[in-house]
């Protein structure tokens, strides 16, 4: 509890990170708040084509070329874009963990292996895999989640086996092993809390890069149509953006926001969880 | 989708006495071919679990076909072979370095291939230099000034730099500097027919890539600070930064003389393994600036679904991010030797 | 309030005012020279567009290879290769003589073996879509080498014959091709043809270029030195390509239609509609009447009703479309203009579905249907069928696939209820209508036909007698039938005709102005100083 404090005392300090926070707070806020504050399906034909924003109070940020508003479509797309960012990151730290902690723990014939594995994986253009998994899958929110989580994975494993590595023959760990506890108690108990922090900031950037990641696909025509999410907004704006720059620019703007305030957040996360370097 | 974050442990991997060169080379080399060979049946069977075939995606844009012609098409393909059969065949030729015929390009897949290359490696290596000047200057900097206001406007820009979706760059960059200002071209790689030879068709070429270079450069622009910057913090208390510190050398020579070619280890190491990604990985941005470039090749081989020649760029990024990692290997090898000696 | 037809019959091509500022340059005194700038919009799939279909293919190809004939504004047809033509009135046998005086860019001179050649060989065996445009046609007979017969199974009038060699059967020499594998012979991306432009090169990915063939047919002929197809794949990119004075031309709506609306205020862009005239089509859902529920006309008469067309027009074609009434658009000499328009009634929609004993659940849905949207302002309107049908107590689902995968899931395993697709007109309903209505062009895996599984013997006969009548007068009769029957029935539900635009700057001077004028030779078309 206490290290928690400390934890919190260092993070508030830096204000950077402090803004980030809100950031995302209030995108979680937007998107837990999206069904009492639109009670209707933000994809309705609400009101006329075009209308800009900080025009009218009924649609305060315009509607789009169908008609449908685009405040409540950003609340919407906050859900969606979130849970892509979040599930995708932590998809992809549960994978890279796993591998990680196995070829850092039992290093050998195993680690060499896996780590094989995973530099096959880095070969791969990510972008094209995400793509080419996408097709296979059928674009919808959960192929996109799983594709992001697939080329997402890797640095987590090498970061973590890294640690692993490291851990592995500390004394703490040695003595583990001379009483007796089994390895998977080792891993989960005993060396993945001191792996945790570098793995928190890199989470926390992967969820950042989904989200851009998500952008990217809907941009080539990939991604779920059936719920709305800033990257898709944005994607389909895009063929009126002369026109009006908002119906894209908006979601746009919101995706800048977002990943900017997670990265903040992650910085934030990496220099209080490294007291040592604040000290200089 | 790109890690940012130092690579705490590659930094320190590399501290270790270097092993001989050669010998770095055999072992890579080894376990490059285990790889590649993995990639290769990965791909294979990846590609065709894709929905469709390439004669379904040709009918769809050649307007029409009855049975009969896809079934003529199919064959003449080899689709109708079994699987085993359709991968025996594609093995044996590629172990002959045959990769085949682009039935949606009507050529061969080398020759499509190459027509491509050129563009997206000058796209890549120009992007990549700037941006890794500029994210050296720029990250050295900010750990210069860890802390203060430089660095705090250093990190606010290089983070918004990378949370901007590529395309939205893109288009106002276009609409700004081409259609406003009529600085630059639209798009496309040279001006057509023009005739220009020597300097003035590389002015030329140069004019068109403003635009794809800054935007492609600007997202790696904020990668590579970042990166810097941080490897730069990890190094501020080691040992031997002290002992430099302790013989008295000025600050500037300690960072750039004693701490940047350490700090640039964990940055080498993610050109490489970027490298293959960037091949085919700029896809938007060759979409967005018309570049002929291999990115837009491969997202039409992936629609068309073209598998030789979307089977050829993969194995190709996997031989370029292995050789990359091989060149890495060395630099590190070699710069850590050179620090040793110090 | 105007209505569409009115307009039409004021002699407008266009349902806006500014579309046709072309109109009045034909006086003018053509000047040779300068380089036309054309943007398309992707790498072809190869140049040699006599086993072609794609529309990129056969705009670049129809500059390098010609074709018998043309099709003109009035719908008649005018000599290219073809001096002359004539039909047995039995309609089962079509001559053409040649003129005498072309010859291919190697010096070769052309015959009618390379008629002969390009029809039979090329466009029935190695043509996606000659299998079934060259179905009838059995043999050619060649009395002289300026001769040709085509000798046909079945009757077919000549406007649909005609119009097929017109757009479809660009001629190619059979002493280069015929020798060859014909997939992959070299000289398919270094073409050799008998057209007023010559290839000179082709940089992936970047551009084509013609240069201009001196030793055309007429002498005067081409005006332009150069054709430079320059592949700008973004639509954005192209329509700043425009306005930064890059490109001279687009055909086909090479950019979106909000981009479209800009441009036009633009005092040196110009556009026109009336280019693309025979080869504009219909947006419809195609409905799988595999479904129980969508094999019931009611509900298929409610969805038709759920659908606002207007505003789909206005939304999604900032204007430039308009209801349709059936698959044959309401400009084409072959409508009906007796057809009643699609009725918009959510509450009528509402009673046929709750009469087809499909009422409301607890959850307030009837049932789930899915919606397949084939790529581009389809999928925008597939945004809008699914609220739409939301409005009549119908949940749909949009699932967005790209095209190889679109069509394998519609024509071959028909895993599909609703498919937005356009019905292009393609010259004439026989080309390319009629086999999404008619029971004897289910064919499994086959594109853009019968997906539907509809079967009626009032319709197939209906799609008999037109494809059979020679005389005008009884093709028209079958054909009015064939829409009544469309609209009573709605296997396909309509939806808009779309307009479909070419951009030029207004230094381009087009020429002879057909119906397809993206095909045509542009031997004729040059630029203004």
């Amino acid at each position: 509890m206490a290290s928690l404090r400390e934890f919190w005392r260092r993070y508030r300090q830096n204000p950077g990170a402090v803004l980030g926070l809100i950031i995302v707070l209030g995108a979680m806020a937007m998107a837990l708040l999206a069904p009492w504050v639109f009670p209707d399906d933000p994809r309705r034909i609400a009101g006329a084509p075009y209308i800009a924003p900080f025009v009218t109070w009924q649609f305060p940020l315009g509607t789009d070329q169908l008609g449908r508003d685009l405040l409540a479509q950003l609340f919407y797309g906050a859900r969606v874009s979130l849970l892509v960012g979040i599930v995708a990151a932590l998809g992809a730290a549960l994978i890279g963990c796993t591998i990680g902690a196995l070829a850092g723990f039992y290093g050998g014939r195993l680690g060499a292996l896996l780590m094989r594995g995973t530099e096959m994986f880095q070969t791969i253009p990510d972008i094209m895999l995400a793509l080419v998994l996408v097709t296979i899958l059928q674009a919808s929110l959960t192929s996109v989640i799983i594709s992001i989580a697939i080329v997402s994975w890797t640095t987590v494993a090498r970061v973590t086996r890294a640690e692993f590595l490291k851990l592995r023959s500390q004394d703490f760990v040695l003595a583990c092993i001379v009483m007796g506890m089994p390895s998977w108690r080792i891993i989960v108990s005993q060396i993945f809390p001191n792996v945790l922090p570098p793995i928190m900031v890199m989470t926390s950037i992967i969820a950042a890069g989904a989200i851009l990641a998500e952008s990217s696909l809907s941009f080539l025509g990939l991604g779920d149509p059936n719920s709305v999410s800033w990257g898709m907004m944005t994607g389909v704006g895009r063929s009126v953006f002369r026109n009006a720059w908002y119906v894209s620019g908006i979601p746009g703007l919101a995706i800048l926001i977002a990943v900017l305030g997670i990265n903040l957040v992650s910085d934030g996360l990496n220099d209080a969880l490294n007291p040592k370097r604040r000290e200089r | 989708m790109t890690d940012v974050t130092s690579t705490s442990g590659a930094v320190r991997k590399h501290r270790k006495t270097a092993p001989r060169a050669l010998q770095v080379i055999a072992n890579r080399l080894a376990q490059a071919i285990p790889t590649i060979a993995c990639v290769l049946v990965v791909n294979f069977f990846l590609v065709r679990l894709i929905p469709g075939d390439p004669v379904d995606a040709f009918v769809a844009k050649a307007q029409a076909a009855d049975a009969l012609f896809k079934e003529n098409l199919r064959h003449e393909m080899g689709l109708d072979q079994p699987i085993w059969v359709q991968f025996g065949i594609y093995l044996w030729k590629i172990v002959h370095l045959d990769f085949g015929w682009s039935f949606q390009n009507s050529a061969p897949v080398l020759e499509v291939i190459l027509s491509r290359l050129w563009p997206t490696v000058l796209l890549v290596v120009v992007s990549i230099a700037l941006s890794l000047v500029g994210g050296v200057v720029l990250g050295v900097t900010a750990a210069r000034y860890f802390l203060t206001w430089k660095d705090r406007a250093i990190a606010i820009m290089s983070m918004i730099l990378y949370a901007m979706p590529a395309f939205w760059i893109g288009l106002s960059l276009i609409v700004v500097f081409s259609v406003k200002l009529r600085l630059v071209p639209v798009g496309g790689f040279d001006t057509i027919g023009s005739g220009k030879t020597g300097l003035a068709y590389a002015l030329d070429v140069a004019r068109h890539m403003v635009l794809p270079a800054a935007t492609l450069g600007l997202f790696y622009l904020a990668v590579y600070t970042r990166l810097v910057r941080a490897s730069m913090l990890e190094l501020l208390d080691s040992d031997f930064v002290r002992t430099a510190r302790a013989k008295g050398l000025s600050e500037s020579t300690v960072l750039w003389r004693h701490m940047l070619p350490h700090a640039l280890l964990p940055v080498l190491t993610m050109v490489g393994v970027q490298l293959g990604s960037l091949l085919s990985g700029a896809i938007v941005i060759e979409t967005v600036f018309s570049w002929p470039g291999l990115g837009r090749l491969t997202f039409q081989a992936a629609l068309q679904r073209d598998y030789n020649t979307l089977l050829a760029i993969l194995l190709m990024s996997t031989v370029v991010v292995v050789t990359a990692n091989l060149i890495v290997d060395l630099v590190s090898a070699w710069i850590d030797r050179r620090m040793d000696v110090n | 309030m105007i209505t569409r037809r009115t307009v039409l019959a004021i002699g407008g091509l266009s349902m806006l005012p500014w579309v046709g500022k072309l109109a009045a340059q034909e006086t003018k005194k053509p000047a040779p020279g300068g380089v036309l700038r054309v943007a398309v919009y992707d790498d072809p799939r190869s140049i040699f567009s006599p086993i072609e279909t794609g529309d990129l293919e056969l705009t670049i190809g129809s500059k390098i290879f010609e074709s018998l004939l043309r099709l003109k504004a009035d719908n008649t047809f005018e000599g290219v290769l073809a001096e002359s033509w004539k039909y047995s009135p039995d309609g089962k046998e079509y001559e053409f003589k040649l003129r005498d005086n072309t010859r291919f860019h190697d010096g070769q001179p052309l015959t009618s073996e390379d008629i002969a050649f390009s029809i039979m060989e090329l466009g029935k065996k190695h043509n996606a879509f000659g299998s079934t445009l060259f179905a009838n046609v059995i043999a050619a007979d060649l009395p002289d080498a300026r001769t040709v017969v085509f000798k046909l199974s079945k009757p077919m009038p000549p406007f649909p014959f005609l119009g097929t060699l017109a757009a479809f059967a660009p001629i190619a020499p059979k002493h280069i091709y015929g020798t060859s594998d014909i997939l992959k012979n070299p000289k398919n991306n270094t073409p050799i043809g008998t057209g007023p432009f010559r290839f000179k090169e082709w940089n992936r990915g970047s551009s084509i270029v013609l240069d201009r063939n001196p030793d055309y047919r007429e002498k005067s002929e081409p005006y332009l030195d150069q054709v430079v197809f320059r592949i700008i794949t973004d639509p954005g990119a192209r329509a700043a390509a425009f306005e930064a004075d890059e490109v001279d031309a687009g055909v086909n709506s090479p950019v979106s239609k909000a981009d479209l609306k800009r441009l036009a205020e633009l005092p040196f862009i110009a556009i026109d509609a009336s280019g693309n005239k025979a080869t504009e089509g219909v947006n419809a859902i195609e409905v799988n009447l595999r479904r129980k529920e969508l094999s019931d006309v009611r509900v298929r008469r409610a969805i038709s009703m759920s659908i606002d067309r207007n505003f789909i027009c206005k939304a999604v074609y900032e204007g430039m479309a308009a209801p349709a009434h059936g698959p044959i658009r309401s400009d084409s000499f072959l409508f009906d203009a007796e057809l009643p328009q699609l009725a918009f009634n959510i509450e009528e929609a509402n009673k046929l579905l709750d009469e087809a004993g499909y009422p409301k659940g607890a959850d307030g849905w009837r049932f789930n249907l899915n919606i397949d949207p084939n790529g581009d302002d389809l999928n925008v309107i597939g945004d809008y069928i699914k609220q739409a049908l939301a409005g009549i107590g119908i949940n749909g689902t949009i699932i967005v696939s790209d095209y190889a995968t679109h069509n394998a899931r519609i024509y071959t395993d028909y895993d599909f209820d609703l498919s937005v697709q356009v019905i292009s007109t393609l010259v004439d309903p026989q080309i390319s209508v009629f086999d999404y209505y008619w029971s004897k062009a289910i064919s499994k895996g086959r594109w853009q036909t019968n997906a539907t599984d509809y079967r009626n013997e009032e319709m197939d006969k209906a799609i008999e007698d037109a494809e059979s009548a020679i005389e005008a007068d009884q093709r028209l009769a079958a054909l009015k039938q064939f829409q009544k029957i469309a609209a009573r029935d709605l296997p396909l539900i309509p939806l808009v005709e779309y307009e479909s635009h070419n951009v030029f700057n207004k230094r381009v001077q087009l020429g002879s102005l057909g119906p397809v004028w993206p095909l045509q030779t542009w031997a004729d078309a040059w630029l203004e100083k």
